[in-house]
């Protein structure tokens, strides 16, 4: 089986800044947690191996700034992501409000064969604050992931561990999936050289 | 395939000279050449103003026996000149003015070499000054001196392994030595010589070479970089001795010689031949061969300009050949021309900024056109990248692409234009380049097309008459060349202006560039301009993209375009007015400050990227703000555009998110390509994020009212999609909201009505007075809705809602049919349905706080059974207790209700003071008055007076009540009243007794408490002493805790502290021996309080 070769799922989390996207990674990776805020400059990843349905993979988890939205990392930076996981606090509306232009932004710098069925996961981040504090009603964050194909979401803390670990899986299992249907279709990549029959120069009438 | 030098014969000797030229020595002007027979012959050399312009030579001195024997090596020292000579064995100065010897350093006995150098060097202190050092060869010895005070002074003597071959300083201090079996780095203070590995050349062998005869060979390049090369195996070392990258020069023969003109490393080797490289790329770029040459002689390193030696000369025992460097312009034409476009990048990356005004502009102009080789390839992802890379002007990279993706700028557009315009074009080229505003687009639309090859040759024409002058004079007065500013700017006009000195110069000639356009050739500027007038067409065959190869094209094409829109982005944005601009008050944060020459500075952007993004500004003057925003805005409206144009042709599923984010698409582009493709949801999108809500709505009701749902988008039928969307708008938009809304509402009132209580912060942001006037005014069922939503969900208490809610209710209720039908039923609604409404608003009447109950009442039919119970709720509210209760008793005779509508205002009274009293006037005496005493035409109520009686006999006062009743009832009827009563009263009484025993037993059981309290007694003995100060207590005033601790008075703050008691603030007074105790509270979580 030539797919038993290693795999490496490149997974970006995207939002407003200050949603968690930071502490939902390192909830996951490191089983930490930390309440004081520091932004995130660009982007950073981490890595995790994971078991997808008795397959380990490497997750390959990047952590970008909600505060430069797409300014500084150029398309190369999206290359090649299989998922895109996509966070809001359900405490603060516009995060929530924000979620479709941070899809459609991805979208245009990853440039993915086809946009209809690159896998997003949203999440809903910071449920433990409280439901009196409360903005985003679960109702209309779902509406939201059904209007744009059914997107799988998940109700997180970051603080609480809560549905981290199930969020992670999803978005795993999704990434590998994208991956494999990559893999399947062929990238073209940066060293694809068509011939299209032009003349290259040098060799051409000797007579 | 590159000429850098044109090697200039400057003399030869007769056939009848006899002589044979052994040495030579450049500097300034000067030209020292030492004979075979002793004579040192001084020359002037003139510097011409281009390669090909004469050379005047002068010889101004013979010295005859100057040496005894043939000069050996020959090095001056420009800043005390003097003139360093090996002959004879023997290193000697001269003076530089008179060619006398000065000094015979004694010492030198032997000497085979030597090695000058001038650097700043530091002293201990670290002050720098201009340090001169010989050192010189003698077998293995290295003797070292320093130049003091017009001597030269011997420092110190190194021995060495062998004897060095060739010897060439390095850093300060630094000298590195080719011996016969390596190269070493030698540290002429401390004397340390490290060995410098170097592997051999060639295949992967990593031990250390096998010298062969030939001398090793070293020069230095630039300021921090040395040359090593021995045979054909070479080492770039730093200089300091580290070895650099492992690049190796790919010799074809071995050089015998070796130096450096800036920036070019140049070799001189077997039969005669001269080679020049680019050190950066080793490539051998120009190969002259001049007959008989055997010395090469190349500036000496400069400490204070690298690149001041950039001519050097060759000589032959009987001929001496001047190089002349090629101007870099032409040189960078040239090998652009030919396509090296990676040797004209490092050519240019290596000039200095000040050699080459234009660099940076240039190198992005060359490495476009290498994208468009790459391009030309098929290699449309490298190209791509490499023009995102360089920011290159969308123009030009759209352009390569067919009308389909490009729009009307497409090459192929323009090359069906006509073949006469391109013919005329050349001509026109170099004005056109210069023009204001011309920009590099333009230039490369006019040259790069992909015809045929002739044109090629056509476009290089007018770059090819080599400029007369290579603009880095002026800047680099060294003494190699003359300096000649005159000549510098070529024309006379020109020198009028540049009085001043060089910036000013460069400036005016900048600005008169301009104006003497038509008459002036490219040639006079200081740098040839970049962009267009060399820019060679792509080596291309007219190409024609097609299916699978342009498709893969434009996926290239989407990266760099998405690159350069993500770059753009960080300074407009698609509401940006460049005519609001100016006022920097309106700013966009960011935007008023680039390129403005006076906050550039200061800003807080990058002002190198919007620079870099912007066609250069090669006329002096810079762009206003508001041209750099409009080009910028130009430039994104062409990047969107065919970025959209590109998803439709490669990945239309991207259409969606383009229009949905910030875009600068072309409204028209957007409109005809969605139109075309049939991609209405997109149009309402785009028609959305560009604010233009009435057309999105126009075009979502044309698809969603109609009775067939449109074929080319069927998801748009009905009206679900213009809820959705008007969900999204806030009051700013309320005249569209309720203008659409209408049509919905009327479809499916249900759905429609999400837009207003949908519970999102757009729907409550809606004024609510006005959306209820408007709806009510649809449909007061809807309007009922809205108010029932804006009472129940929202908890709003205005009165008007409160009041139209019921109003509402009414009207409904009373709607009549329009014909009446047999059945005599004249209501709109059924009678179930009134029912219901009914008792909605009893329920509402009776629940709600807010309504006003004395304008409500005027509206209620007061003979309409319906309405009886709402009357009675609202009469209630009113306080009319006896028209409410004669509703129940008369209208509808109801005395239940009645009785609970008594029981119900009783309960929500407030208790009386005594609850023994009661008030003469309670609901019950008036129900109790209408039952017995009912108004004409009534029938007194006997039994349901009685009834009440005997329940709430208690509750209305018993003489009244007495004299209510008729005389004919009898008493025994009233048994139960009395009964009833009489318990009441007595089971009063007794309550009352028992609450003044417990009151009772409770004052005695606090006494108690007291005395306990009180009780408490503590002894003093002589000897017992005080626990905090350990005095005894003797007979002063003490304060007793409640443990039983006895201390001073004044001790005990000190001891409460200790046990976290607090104090009460209780004055001291009446304060006793052994009634301490009060003072204390008990502890306290607290800390303790007091004072
Ligand atoms: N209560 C609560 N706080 C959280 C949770 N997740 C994150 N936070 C806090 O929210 C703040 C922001 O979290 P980050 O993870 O740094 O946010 P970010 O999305 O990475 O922000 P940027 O790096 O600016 O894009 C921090 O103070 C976190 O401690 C959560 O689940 N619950
Ligand atoms: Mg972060």
């Amino acid at each position: 089986m030539s797919s038993r070769k290693k795999v490496l799922l490149k997974v970006i989390i995207l939002g407003d800044s200050g949603v968690g996207k930071t502490s939902l990674m390192n909830q996951y990776v490191n089983k930490k947690f930390s309440a004081s805020y520091k932004a995130t400059i660009g982007a950073d990843f981490l890595t995790k191996e994971v078991l997808v349905d008795d397959r380990l993979v490497t997750m390959q988890i990047w952590d970008t700034a909600g505060q430069e939205r797409f300014q500084s990392l150029g398309v190369a930076f999206y290359r090649g992501a299989d998922c895109c996981v996509l966070v809001y606090d359900v405490n603060n509306q516009k995060s929530f409000e924000t979620l479709d232009s941070w899809r459609d932004e991805f979208l245009i710098q990853a440039s993915p064969r086809d946009a209809d069925s690159f896998p997003f996961v949203v999440i809903g981040n910071k449920i433990d604050v409280g439901d009196n504090k409360r903005l985003v009603p679960q109702k209309r964050a779902m509406a939201f992931c059904q209007s744009k194909g059914n997107l799988p979401y998940f109700e997180t803390s970051a603080k609480e561990a809560i549905n981290v670990e199930q969020a992670f899986e999803v978005i795993a299992r999704h990434a590998l999936a994208q991956e494999e249907a990559e893999e399947y279709t062929g990238d073209f990549g940066s060293s694809t050289i068509v011939d299209i029959g032009a003349d290259s120069g040098d060799d051409g009438c000797a007579c | 395939m590159l000429t850098a030098f044109h090697a200039r014969s400057i003399r030869e000797l007769s056939s009848k000279d006899r002589s044979r030229q052994e040495c030579i020595l450049a500097y300034g002007d000067k030209l020292l050449v030492g004979l075979n027979n002793g004579t040192l012959r001084i020359y002037r050399v003139s510097n011409p103003a281009t390669p090909t312009d004469p050379i005047d030579i002068e010889c101004l001195r013979e010295v005859e026996g100057f040496t005894k024997r043939p000069i050996t090596q020959m090095g001056c020292i420009k800043e005390s000149s003097i003139i360093v000579v090996l002959a004879d064995g023997y290193v000697s100065t001269y003076d530089m003015g008179s060619y006398e010897k000065v000094e015979m350093l004694a010492k030198t006995r032997g000497a085979t070499l030597f090695a000058l150098t001038s650097g700043v060097e530091r002293d201990i202190a670290g002050v720098p000054s201009v340090v001169s050092r010989l050192a010189v060869v003698v077998k293995r010895k290295l003797l070292l001196y320093l130049w003091k005070d017009s001597e030269f002074l011997d420092s110190n003597e190194i021995t060495l392994a062998s004897q060095p071959r060739s010897l060439t300083w390095a850093a300060e201090g630094k000298l590195c030595a080719g011996l016969s079996g390596s190269f070493a780095m030698i540290d002429v203070n401390t004397e340390v010589v490290e060995d410098i590995p170097m592997t051999s050349s060639g295949g992967g062998a990593t031990g250390y070479l096998t010298w062969s005869s030939r001398s090793p060979l070293a020069t230095r390049l630039g300021d921090d970089e040395l040359l090593l090369v021995r045979d054909s195996a070479s080492l770039y070392i730093s200089a300091r001795g580290d070895p650099l990258q492992s690049k190796q020069i790919n010799w074809n023969s071995a050089p015998d010689q070796l130096g450096y003109s800036y920036p070019f490393i140049v070799s001189l080797h077997p039969h005669h031949t001269v080679q020049i490289r680019n050190p950066e790329t080793q490539t051998l770029l120009q190969t002259i061969t001049l007959p008989g040459a055997n010395m090469l002689h190349t500036p000496q390193h400069n400490h204070a300009l690298s690149h001041a030696g950039k001519q050097f000369y060759l000589a032959s025992p009987t001929q001496i050949w001047r190089m002349i460097l090629v101007d870099y312009g032409t040189q960078v034409n040239e090998l652009t021309v030919k396509g090296e476009y990676d040797e004209a990048i490092s050519l240019l990356e290596q000039l200095e900024q000040a050699l080459f005004e234009e660099k940076e502009e240039r190198i992005k102009e060359i490495q476009m056109l290498k994208a468009e080789k790459l391009f030309s390839q098929g290699k449309f992802r490298d190209s791509m990248d490499l023009f995102a890379k360089v920011a290159a002007p969308p123009a030009r990279v759209i352009r390569l692409y067919p009308p389909a993706v490009a729009g009307n700028i497409s090459n192929e557009l323009i090359a069906k234009a006509g073949v006469e315009e391109i013919e005329e074009e050349p001509s026109q080229e170099d004005p056109k380049a210069h023009e204001e505003n011309g920009s590099a687009d333009i230039d490369a639309t006019e040259n790069g097309d992909d015809d045929d090859k002739s044109q090629a040759a056509e476009i290089k024409a007018p770059s090819t008459p080599p400029p007369k002058e290579n603009g880095n004079r002026a800047h680099t007065p060294d003494s190699t060349s003359t300096p000649s500013k005159s000549s510098y700017f070529g024309i006379p006009a020109r020198l009028k202006l540049g009085a001043g000195d060089d910036a000013s110069s460069i400036k005016s000639g900048k600005s008169g560039r301009g104006e003497s356009e038509p008459v002036a050739p490219p040639s006079a500027a200081p740098t040839p301009p970049p962009g267009g007038s060399i820019a060679p067409p792509p080596p291309t065959v007219p190409l024609k993209l097609e299916g699978k190869a342009l498709k893969f094209a434009v996926q290239g094409l989407v990266s760099y375009l998405v690159e350069m829109r993500r770059k753009l982005l960080k300074f407009v944005k698609p509401d940006m007015d460049p005519d609001a601009l100016g006022e920097p008050v309106m700013g966009q944060e960011k935007v008023p400050t680039f390129g403005d020459p006076s906050t550039r500075g200061a800003s807080s952007v990058d002002f190198s990227e919007v620079a870099a993004l912007l066609p250069p500004s090669r006329h002096g003057a810079d762009l206003t703000i508001r041209e750099q925003l409009e080009s910028l805005l130009e430039m994104a409206k062409l990047i969107d555009t065919t970025l959209l144009r590109s998803y439709m042709f490669t990945n239309s599923s991207l259409v969606g998110p383009l229009v949905r984010v910030e875009n600068f698409c072309d409204p028209e582009v957007v409109h005809e390509k969605l139109v075309e493709t049939g991609k209405f949801k997109e149009l309402v999108d785009y028609l959305a994020n560009k604010k233009l809500h009435d057309k999105a709505l126009i075009l979502l009701k044309n698809f969603g009212d109609r009775d067939e749902p449109d074929e080319r988008e069927p998801d748009l039928h009905g009206p679900q999609a213009t809820v959705t969307y008007l969900e999204k708008l806030y009051d700013d938009q309320l005249p569209l909201i309720f203008e659409y809304s209408s049509w919905v509402l009327q479809k499916d009132p249900k759905l429609g009505m999400h837009v207003f209580i949908e519970d999102t912060p757009q729907a409550e942001s809606l004024p609510r007075d006005k959306v209820l006037d408007f709806l009510r005014t649809t449909d007061v069922e809807l309007g009922v809705q809205y108010a029932e939503h804006l009472i129940k969900e929202l908890h709003d208490d205005s009165p008007d809602y409160h009041n139209w809610l019921i109003e509402g209710y009414l009207m409904l209720m009373k709607e009549e049919k329009e014909d009446i039908v047999d059945d005599g039923w004249k209501w709109k609604l059924s009678s179930a349905e009134r029912e219901q409404y009914a008792e909605k608003v009893l329920k509402f009447a009776e629940d709600s706080q807010q309504y006003w109950p004395e304008k409500i009442i005027r509206w209620i039919p007061k003979d309409d059974p319906t309405f009886y119970e709402i009357r009675a709720a609202i009469l209630s509210r009113l306080g009319e207790h006896r028209d409410a209760l004669e509703i129940f008793v008369f209208k509808m005779q109801d005395f239940g209700k009645a009785e609970a509508y008594c029981n119900r205002v009783h309960a929500l009274s407030p208790p009386a003071s005594d609850p023994a009293e009661t008030t003469t006037e309670t609901v019950y005496s008036i129900l109790l008055t209408l039952f017995l005493t009912p108004p004409p035409g009534y029938e007194p109520q006997i039994q349901p007076a009685l009834d009440l009686l005997s329940r709430h006999g208690a509750r209305v006062d018993p003489l009244e009540t007495l004299k209510l009743i008729p005389e004919s009832i009898k008493v025994s009827d009233l048994e139960h009243y009395f009964e009833n009563r009489i318990r009441h009263s007595n089971s009063r009484v007794n309550m009352n007794r028992v609450m003044a025993q417990l009151y009772k037993s409770e004052a005695f059981r606090w006494e108690e408490l007291n005395f306990e309290a009180k009780k408490k007694a503590v002894i003093i003995g002589e000897e017992r002493v005080c626990p905090v100060c350990h005095k005894r207590l003797g007979k002063s005033v003490i304060s007793v805790f409640p443990d039983g601790q006895v201390v001073h008075y004044g001790c005990a703050n000190r001891m409460a502290g200790a046990k976290g008691m607090e104090v009460k603030e209780e004055p001291v007074l009446g304060l006793r021996r052994g009634f301490g105790t009060d003072r204390w509270g008990s502890p306290s979580s607290s800390p303790p309080g007091w004072r």
